[in-house]
């Protein structure tokens, strides 16, 4: 998977703005390659959870574009790698690409949550 | 005829379709026909008779569980929208190898087994300590969100001064983080306090002023509410009634068990403010469904230091004693003579609501057959020192408790 750096510095613009706070929105992604961040809102906003918002009809029109997304969400001091919780609550997404951003580390990983299992996604920029 | 438009994650459901039809004047009637048509979208979709935890669904722009759920109506022509509920989170703060200030090692307390005290090898019994937080109790975790939740909503600002009414952990918590930020803490305690306690706080930079002994400790939330009255400048974080307190234990000491432990049955607390009860106890009923939340409460007219007895009459805002499944009286004895077993057999060296949880939690863990019992010990033994019933034999441990005056 590639997130250009220019993608890369919109989430973690974000991800700064919603200090101290996490925060979430959908990549999406042509051929494994990131084209556009789109910011959600957290509704649970607590620096260790998120719960995605968007505009119901924005994210149904975002999936009958042909791309792929991808859920992000920030972690404010923890690495970027899946928690308990993420891997609980996972639910649709499962199998699919799965971003975390730490905010204090500054490090971007992608992942894949199936069956309880994570496995890491190969990222380039 | 209803459009109901299909997420990419659930269109292999249907076919590949973006979007589907299906018929019904309700949510329900709506989403029993698809799923009529489309089978495979039933367990997706529908559990339990109601909308699946992972999926949203929408009706004019609208969730429709901040609606009428499965009976909002949906107008002949509406469009329906299907979407991932998608949530996680961090669960826990990293702790950084260096700290910038001790208010960052707050929490993130370890998790030790207690094998030897666990009545059957099929159980296991799990401590929390608390006592390896700053100040040496869980009341830093209370104190600092207090504090940082006044600061972030604006109601603690740089010269106001705090105004606690305790004679114990909460009133060392608080002065050490109102050092760290700055504030003058000034703590109300009952004049027969002990000197130690006096001592302590004032070591740590609280001043204290003291209300009659014959009042106890209430007599101590009447002085402060009425200082607190008569000058603009205190700010009374108040834990008995502080919503920050069981946040706290929600995001903090509940969240760092669920992440530790694959199981758990059983999480047992002291009963104090309620908060440990109230937060880690929602948060760990997410995670673990069927726990049985269990409260440790000393026998009225028997005191447990820093525990309360609800018979004692009062209850603080901030507990719900509907979401209490269990509340199980504990004797001071009983509460000393765990106590004292926990440093015997496990070292684990724990303070006198420690015993009276422990207590509890080796009692719920002998009703068990198999399964995960977690207890939260709230502080060490050091504050205790000088109490005369950690060497006294069992028939000098009675004496002992009935010349040891608690507060």
């Amino acid at each position: 998977m590639v997130i250009p750096a220019a993608v890369r510095s919109e989430i973690a613009e974000h991800a700064r703005a919603e200090l101290p706070n996490e925060a979430c929105g959908l990549l999406l992604l042509e051929d494994d390659v990131a084209v556009e961040y789109v910011p959600g809102e957290n509704a649970s906003p607590t620096p260790y959870y998120f719960e995605l918002r968007l505009d119901p009809v924005v994210w149904a029109d975002l999936g009958d574009r042909d791309v792929e997304q991808a859920v992000v969400h920030s972690h404010v001091s923890s690495p970027p790698r899946p928690s308990r919780t993420d891997v609980e609550r996972i639910g649709l997404w499962q199998g699919l690409p799965y971003v975390i951003y730490s905010v204090r580390l500054d490090e971007l990983a992608a992942w894949r949550i199936a069956d309880g299992a994570i496995e890491p996604l190969p990222l380039a920029s | 005829m209803t459009v109901v438009r299909i997420p990419p994650t659930l269109r292999s459901e249907v076919g590949g379709a973006r979007q589907v039809e299906a018929d019904g004047d309700t949510v329900r009637e709506v989403l029993d026909d698809l799923v009529e048509r489309h089978p495979a979208l039933a367990p997706q979709i529908l559990q339990n008779g109601g909308i699946a935890p992972f999926v949203n669904v929408y009706v004019g722009g609208e969730d429709v569980r901040t609606l009428d759920g499965l009976d909002t109506s949906v107008a002949d022509g509406e469009t329906v929208i299907l979407l991932p509920a998608m949530a996680g989170g961090a669960s826990r703060p990293w702790a950084p190898p260096v700290a910038a200030s001790l208010l960052e090692l707050v929490g993130s307390t370890p998790l030790v087994e207690l094998p030897r005290l666990a009545p059957k090898p099929a159980v296991k019994l799990y401590a929390k300590l608390e006592g390896q937080n700053p100040t040496g109790s869980i009341k830093d975790r209370v104190a600092k969100a207090m504090v940082e939740d006044a600061e972030a909503s604006g109601e603690l600002q740089p010269g106001r001064a705090l105004l606690e009414p305790t004679s114990g952990n909460t009133g060392i918590a608080l002065a050490l983080v109102a050092r760290l930020k700055g504030y003058p803490l000034t703590c109300v305690l009952p004049e027969n306090a002990t000197p130690e306690r006096k001592r302590l706080l004032r070591l740590y930079g609280a001043e204290i002023v003291l209300s009659p002994a014959a009042e106890g400790s209430n007599g101590a939330v009447r002085l402060a509410l009425e200082l607190a009255e008569s000058d603009p400048r205190w700010f009374v974080p108040f834990q008995y009634a502080n919503d920050a307190n069981p946040r706290a234990h929600y995001e903090g000491t509940g969240a760092e068990i669920a992440e530790a432990l694959d199981r758990v049955d059983v999480l047992v607390a002291g009963l104090g403010t309620g908060g440990t009860l109230m937060g880690a106890g929602e948060r760990l009923r997410e995670t673990f469904p069927d726990l049985v939340v269990a409260a440790a409460e000393p026998l009225p007219g028997d005191p447990v230091m820093g525990l309360r007895s609800l018979d004692d009459g009062y209850v603080p805002p901030i507990l719900d004693v509907s979401k209490l499944d269990r509340k199980v009286l504990v004797s001071n004895e009983e509460s000393v003579a765990a106590v004292r077993d926990l440093l015997r057999l496990e070292g684990v060296f724990g303070g006198v609501s420690s015993g009276a949880a422990l207590a509890v939690a080796c009692r719920l863990a002998a009703e068990l057959d198999e399964g995960v019992v977690v207890t939260v010990l709230a502080d060490g033994g050091w504050k205790y020192l000088s109490a005369d019933f950690w060497d006294a034999d069992d028939e000098g441990l009675a004496a002992s408790m009935e010349r040891t005056v608690w507060w």
